[in-house]
């Protein structure tokens, strides 16, 4: 059953989207635990995978102009993925649980920001966050 | 087909390959040293060779000689007349013994004029050519004087004495108007869809078939109305699955199906449920659990599916017939937008995607080409010209090939065009030295591309997806050429003008074509059939498919012969003066009028030098007659002329010229002077001088290739 068609993806934003990946893991995470608790341990490796997936893919996604936030958020995200690789490893529910608050703070943080919209960062304070970035040379 | 070498690449490389002799071609030369013996040093369109004179060598300077074949390291030529051309009879005879010599005994005062020009560009001229030349001046229609300056443009384009060259371009220049012989084309197809009247309305007329046909459903569910309703349950549920699967923002789901809730027909346990599972699902989404709110939903709908499918059963069975016709045709309409719809979004998402990616790799081309020449001061040029000539190429890529400028809004595709416009200023700075003031504009044009943002404008996207939707109709050859007419000569006024729109007409005529397939084979990939679409192909499908028929119509042959011709004198020219010729359809208060476009410019690698050339463009007009205006643009400043016979005619457009004025500054040219004059006036003088103007003011596509609109 389709949940939501492509079309409706393609159209929303790419903060919302970010906000249906940490839905999708937390989904993920929570049939991973039912599965371990039903010693079904097949598809709970399944479902811890692509749980891993999509943190790497949360990770790709940092934009890191943002300023110090991102960077702790790579770091979280980094430390939950090595953890969600131990989960899978031992079939371990309390590592599990202890990801799932993780995600859960940050959803719920990620839809606060969502909802009220509003970059509140100054312009010159973002400018003096992404000075390091101005002044690196890129190579093509 | 007839273009060999459109996408000449070296015009020095084709110069000189012209210049291979060949047996039997007769040349003006002249002697810029006599040797030893019959041997001597001639000078054929400015090269020297080395010769050997059969018979005896000629006493003058000027001569026209004939080679004859090639002897050690010598070529071997044969004197054919010594021109002194003192008198207009010596010339004369001289000709007719050039003519003689190549086989044509009697030769007309048209052939006699022909082969003159043809000499006096430094042709060639050998048997074949002298051959089709005579059968072209002498049998084609027209008047002499046109065929003469049929042959005067061939000549001047370089090309070879052909027949189909000369047909082509003859047709082009005089031949009756492409969009006559297009609307005499589609009136003849047009005929055969009013057997099929249906076809004809999907063809012609999409937009509002569809709404009518809806309309028509309409009125015949309102008929059974009684039975539909009740007949719909189960449809209904499946259609407010779909709105849930389909809307992307939850929340305009949720209020819709609150609203069909309400209005609806459900038995009162099924709408309590669903408005549960709204709540609950509400709840959730404002958690921030959108998938699983979607989900809880959907559950929803399934667990009341058995008994809302029960309320069907319950129904009375209407006219089953009826309903499934309708219902069939319906949904095969929806479908195929939806269709659409999908692709539209996707191709947005992507376009989007593009357009970040351009805009950040253009940012940090321009980052480097800052600190590069903040650090290199004016050392800096070898090292920034060719980071800041990619940066204005693949801007003006973006500009004309890419998907994205269909999209977006107007405002972008002009900020955009003065971006490159602004860059090439500042490379014109930077190669003077003067590296602070260039610095200065890159800057400028850092700071603008950053503010830009992708917004797709409606009235594009709308095209967008009616020109999609057609793409999804398969048609036969005459389908297709009414179908291209209709476009062509719409597409100016259902968008606003731009540079993009004005490319993609010509595209759409197709003189672009035969470079597309090139470089479509070339690259190996295969048509996306986005190829199909353009007049040249249509056109060329219909003759197949007359021919095939056994009869190809007078009309097909012409507009096709019209389109090559087009191409052939629009060919990238060898020598450093680029000419181009065009005959644009262009619709003008619903009356589809011919545009002739002559370009002329100075030659600059491939493309055309756009800051410097002229423009002359003819129209026939039903108020004012025939208007010519002549633009020339010299270091982005514009003078006008506009050529009309019309009395109080300058008064009349004096306003309008003003207000073209602001418009032109916006894409940064500034218009110098404003003349207005006679055209008839002129056109006496053009009559005798008419081909070389014709010739010289031959130019660009200039305001294609690169980029401004010019109203008209």
């Amino acid at each position: 059953m389709t949940l939501i068609t492509k079309e409706a993806l393609h159209k929303k934003s790419p903060q919302e989207i970010t906000a249906l990946l940490y839905e999708a893991c937390m989904k993920n995470l929570e049939d991973a635990k039912s599965a371990i608790a039903q010693k079904n341990y097949n598809s709970a490796n399944e479902k811890l995978q692509k749980a891993n997936d999509i943190l790497e893919r949360l990770g790709a996604g940092l934009n890191y102009e943002a300023g110090i936030v991102a960077d702790q958020l790579d770091a979280v995200y980094n430390y939950m993925a090595d953890r969600l690789i131990k989960a899978n490893l031992n079939k371990d529910i309390i590592i599990i649980d202890e990801l799932l608050i993780l995600l859960k703070e940050l959803s719920s943080a990620w839809n606060k920001a969502l909802v009220v919209n509003k970059d509140t960062q100054v312009k010159t304070s973002k400018q003096k966050t992404s000075a390091y970035e101005q002044h690196s040379l890129y190579d093509n | 087909m007839q273009i060999t070498n459109q996408a000449s690449s070296n015009p020095v490389i084709a110069h000189e390959k012209n210049l291979e002799f060949k047996q039997g071609e007769i040349y003006r030369a002249t002697i810029k040293e006599r040797g030893p013996e019959n041997e001597a040093i001639l000078q054929i369109r400015g090269r020297e060779i080395q010769v050997k004179f059969e018979g005896h060598r000629p006493m003058h300077d000027r001569v026209t000689v004939q080679i004859n074949g090639q002897l050690d390291q010598y070529i071997q030529v044969k004197a054919i007349v010594t021109a002194p051309a003192a008198s207009q009879h010596a010339e004369g005879s001289n000709i007719n013994q050039v003519l003689r010599n190549l086989g044509v005994a009697n030769p007309s005062a048209e052939l006699r004029q022909a082969t003159q020009m043809i000499l006096d560009k430094d042709m060639p001229l050998n048997r074949e050519s002298v051959h089709n030349l005579r059968e072209f001046v002498d049998k084609e229609k027209g008047t002499s004087e046109q065929r003469l300056s049929t042959v005067q443009a061939v000549v001047n384009k370089r090309l070879e004495i052909t027949t189909s060259h000369l047909r082509s371009v003859h047709e082009a220049l005089n031949g009756r108007p492409l969009h006559e012989v297009l609307t005499n084309i589609a009136k003849v197809h047009d005929q055969n869809f009013q057997i099929n009247k249906e076809q004809k309305e999907i063809v012609t007329v999409p937009g509002r078939t569809i709404s009518e046909q809806v309309l028509e459903v309409r009125e015949q569910i309102s008929a059974n109305l009684q039975e539909q309703e009740r007949n719909k349950p189960s449809e209904l549920l499946k259609q407010m699955q779909v709105t849930v699967q389909r809307e992307a923002n939850f929340l305009n789901a949720v209020s819709l199906l609150q609203n069909q809730i309400v209005q609806d027909v459900f038995a009162r346990p099924i709408n309590e449920k669903l408005n549960e599972a709204i709540e609950a699902a509400m709840k959730l989404k404002e958690e921030g659990r959108e998938l699983a709110a979607r989900e809880l939903m959907m559950q929803a709908f399934t667990a009341v599916e058995h008994s809302v499918s029960k309320l069907d059963q319950a129904a009375p069975k209407p006219e089953v017939q009826q309903y499934m016709l309708n219902e069939a045709f319906q949904t095969q309409q929806v479908s195929s937008k939806d269709f659409i719809v999908q692709t539209i979004t996707e191709k947005l998402a992507r376009a989007r995607g593009e357009f970040k990616s351009l805009q950040r790799e253009m940012m940090r081309n321009l980052d480097n080409i800052q600190r590069l020449s903040e650090s290199f001061k004016s050392q800096a040029v070898p090292q920034v010209k060719p980071l800041l000539e990619t940066t204005i190429k693949k801007l003006d890529h973006a500009i004309l090939k890419s998907e994205m400028m269909l999209l977006t809004d107007m405002k972008t595709e002009k900020s955009l065009m003065q971006a490159s416009s602004q860059l090439a200023e500042a490379k014109k700075l930077l190669n003077k030295g003067n590296f602070q003031e260039a610095n200065k504009i890159v800057q400028e044009v850092k700071s603008m591309i950053e503010r830009l943002e992708f917004k797709p404008s409606e009235v594009k996207v709308k095209h967008f997806i009616s020109k999609e939707e057609q793409n999804l109709i398969v048609r036969t050859g005459s389908q297709q050429i009414v179908k291209q007419i209709d476009e062509l000569t719409q597409r100016a006024t259902m968008q606003e003008a731009s540079a993009r729109q004005t490319f993609e007409l010509i595209r759409g005529l197709g003189l672009n074509r035969d470079t597309e397939v090139a470089q479509l084979l070339a690259s190996g990939k295969h048509g996306d059939g986005d190829l199909n679409q353009n007049m040249k192909q249509a056109l060329m499908q219909l003759m197949k498919q007359e021919a095939e028929q056994g009869r190809v119509s007078q009309q097909t042959s012409q507009a096709l012969l019209n389109i090559t011709g087009q191409q052939l004198l629009s060919k990238s020219d060898t020598s450093n003066l680029q000419s181009m010729f065009f005959n644009l359809p262009l619709l003008l208060q619903d009356e589809v009028k011919n545009l002739q476009v002559f370009v002329n410019s100075r030659n600059e690698g491939q493309q055309v030098d756009w800051e410097n050339c002229s423009l002359y463009f003819l129209i026939e007009t039903k108020k004012l007659g025939e208007v010519g205006i002549l633009v020339t643009a010299i270091e982005r400043n514009l003078s006008l002329t506009i050529k009309n016979d019309q009395p109080s005619f300058k008064e009349r457009i004096e306003p309008l010229a003003e207000a073209c004025k602001e418009k032109l500054k916006y894409v940064g040219f500034n218009i110098a002077n404003l003349t207005f004059t006679k055209l008839h006036a002129l056109e006496n003088k053009q009559q005798e001088s008419k081909l070389d103007k014709e010739i010289t003011e031959r130019t660009t596509a200039t305001f294609t290739e690169k980029g401004f609109d010019y109203k008209i």
